[in-house]
């Protein structure tokens, strides 16, 4: 209801309803591109992302909630970005950006494990990585992750069952494996 | 030594992990993007000029592109120049240089334009081609569309006042000739080789071919053909090849068969044989070293091989006056052999001793030569020598020997199959001359 009145206000020209929507969202959306692209690109994607949520609101019919509209807005930008780029994030980038605080990797030095899995994330699909962040991290169900990623909900428990055992697999041969140390 | 039992299951699924930690940012990065964000629908609107150039531009484009093409069509002829004056008649083919006639005027020539106004008959014309011919009548585009007919091959193309033909003309089987026998079905040889039946045509693949036609009762017709892209004789000869849309054509006329009646040996390696069909007489000269076979038809020589009036004196003579019974069979070097009964006779006309050299011989003896060796007789088509009481076949395989001639110990032998063929035996070896 909170989130109809606001949009009422945009729409006959409140921006200060755009601001509340903004810090209401801003964190998240920042927090997915983070983990989702190359840290030297993420405060431009979410800028590029919010500057769509801005110019696109007007025509925003409520269909779902706002939340899922902006993050379905966050994923396609994320992915234009990839298309562009025409490259996954390589490992001279990443290994960049471990030393750095600003990043999920920095952020979790003293956590192992944690470094670990968010190393683990960057290496899958663009795809797979999306639903694991939507599901499992950000909360969002399979129907609401299935309107972001504009598939199926079968698709999207597919894709989902995929990234977690590429994600496993992708850990076992790193850190989550049983390992020998001498 | 000790093992790291971290478990990805227990760490990421069982929910140990609620989310992942946030990454942090500044207040002012928060607050810069909200800037750039909120002054983005400005920035919009300063963008309303390049919006409009990005639209404009593939209309100039299109534009320019139709200004191009129209100007193309209606200076260099690629499209109609006018929808009322005629039409544009553009003919291409697979023969470049190809003459193209409409009526008796000359158009032009594959790949062609012309603008037309008139209708008629189209003939597309070279050489080694067969004529491709099409009409039509009217003088615009549709009348051809609704009347053009051919019988050659051809795709139509129809554009808005221009009409493409594209001809297919077909070549000429200029390796390719047809021969013409009185009756059908004679059989024709081609180096040797078996190629078909009269009239069916017949492919040469080889520069020099040596063609036998042969038919029953019939002289043998042998040919000698050059082909070197087109067909010609080898020699002279009084034959004409037509040259014709379905390839050469020879037209034939077989002689009626001849036999041989006598011969003579003008040297080591050439025989002359006086050959008869009942009614004429020939002379043909054999020559063994090229097995090449002549006709010739010097009198002289006919009346030096012909015996038939010499034999009818001698038959009626004194000598055979008190022998009804004996029949002349030969005369070979003032030899006269005859047949009395079983019994082969020869008279010698100077010293005039008569002696019988072959006796016990069952049926009517055809040619006679006597040799060293000892007689060769043919009777019932076959060849013999006889020699002390004993007759031994030769050239087995021969069925129809008519005549024979020896030459030191090898004999020359006529033999009767769809035409005379003639055979050298020499030594133990038979090979076929003709």
């Amino acid at each position: 209801m909170h989130e109809d009145i606001l949009l009422e206000r945009f729409k006959r020209g409140d921006d200060s309803a755009f601001i509340e929507i903004y810090n209401l969202y801003f964190h998240e959306i920042y927090n997915f591109v983070c983990y989702s692209v190359h840290r030297d690109a993420s405060e431009d994607l979410s800028q590029e992302i919010f500057i769509k949520v801005y110019r696109n609101m007007e025509k925003f019919k409520g269909n779902s909630s706002i939340k899922t509209w902006i993050f379905n807005i966050a994923r396609r930008t994320v992915y234009d970005w990839y298309r562009a780029k025409k490259s996954i994030l390589n490992i001279d980038d990443f290994s960049n950006t471990l030393t750095s605080k600003n990043t999920p990797e920095g952020v979790v030095e003293d956590n192992e494990k944690m470094e670990q899995l968010i190393m683990g994330l960057k290496k899958l699909k663009e795809e797979h990585r999306s639903v694991i962040l939507l599901r499992k991290f950000h909360g969002f169900s399979i129907k609401e992750t299935a309107e972001i990623m504009g598939y199926s909900e079968g698709k999207v428990k597919t894709i989902s069952h995929r990234a977690i055992k590429d994600l496993k697999e992708g850990l076992a041969s790193d850190y989550f494996k049983k390992e020998v140390h001498g | 030594m000790k093992e790291n039992n971290v478990d990805f299951d227990s760490f990421v699924l069982d929910k140990k992990i609620k989310s992942l930690p946030n990454v942090p940012v500044s207040q002012a990065t928060k607050d810069r993007i909200l800037t750039n964000v909120l002054q983005s629908k400005n920035k919009k609107n300063k963008n309303f000029f390049k919006n409009t150039l990005e639209i404009l531009t593939p209309i100039t484009l299109a534009s320019a592109f139709i200004i191009m093409f129209l100007f193309l069509t209606t200076n260099y002829s690629i499209g109609p120049r006018s929808y009322y004056d005629g039409f544009y008649l553009r003919i291409a083919g697979n023969v470049e240089g190809a003459i193209v006639f409409l009526g008796d005027e000359q158009i032009g020539q594959i790949p062609m334009l012309e603008k037309v106004n008139r209708g008629g008959v189209l003939r597309i014309s070279k050489e080694g081609y067969k004529d491709w011919v099409g009409n039509y009548s009217g003088d615009s585009l549709s009348s051809f569309i609704r009347t053009f007919n051919s019988s050659g091959q051809y795709q139509l193309y129809r554009g808005n006042n221009t009409v493409k033909i594209h001809v297919e003309l077909e070549p000429i089987n200029s390796n390719t000739i047809t021969f013409y026998t009185e009756l059908p079905g004679a059989t024709i040889l081609v180096n040797g080789r078996y190629a078909g039946l009269t009239p069916s045509p017949i492919r040469l693949s080889a520069t020099h071919n040596i063609i036998e036609i042969i038919q029953p009762n019939k002289e043998k017709i042998t040919l000698e053909l050059l082909y070197d892209g087109r067909i010609t004789f080898v020699r002279e000869t009084d034959k004409t090849l037509e040259y014709t849309e379905k390839g050469y054509i020879l037209r034939l006329q077989s002689q009626n068969l001849h036999y041989p009646i006598n011969g003579k040996w003008l040297n080591e390696r050439e025989y002359l044989v006086l050959d008869s069909d009942g009614t004429s007489f020939r002379g043909r000269l054999i020559n063994l070293i090229t097995n090449r076979v002549t006709i010739v038809s010097n009198e002289d020589i006919i009346d030096l091989l012909n015996q038939t009036e010499y034999k009818k004196e001698i038959q009626n003579s004194s000598l055979f006056n008190n022998n009804t019974d004996a029949r002349l069979i030969s005369i070979q070097e003032g030899l006269y052999f005859y047949q009395i009964d079983e019994t082969l006779y020869s008279f010698n006309r100077k010293t005039e001793v008569i002696t019988a050299i072959a006796t016990n011989i069952m049926g009517e003896i055809n040619h006679v030569e006597i040799s060293q060796n000892g007689v060769h007789l043919t009777k019932d088509g076959k060849l013999y020598r006889y020699s002390n009481g004993v007759m031994i076949a030769l050239a087995e395989n021969l069925n129809s020997i008519t005549h024979f001639s020896l030459l030191n110990n090898n004999i020359l032998i006529f033999n009767l199959d769809k035409y005379v063929e003639i055979w050298y035996l020499e030594k133990e070896s038979i090979r076929k001359i003709y």
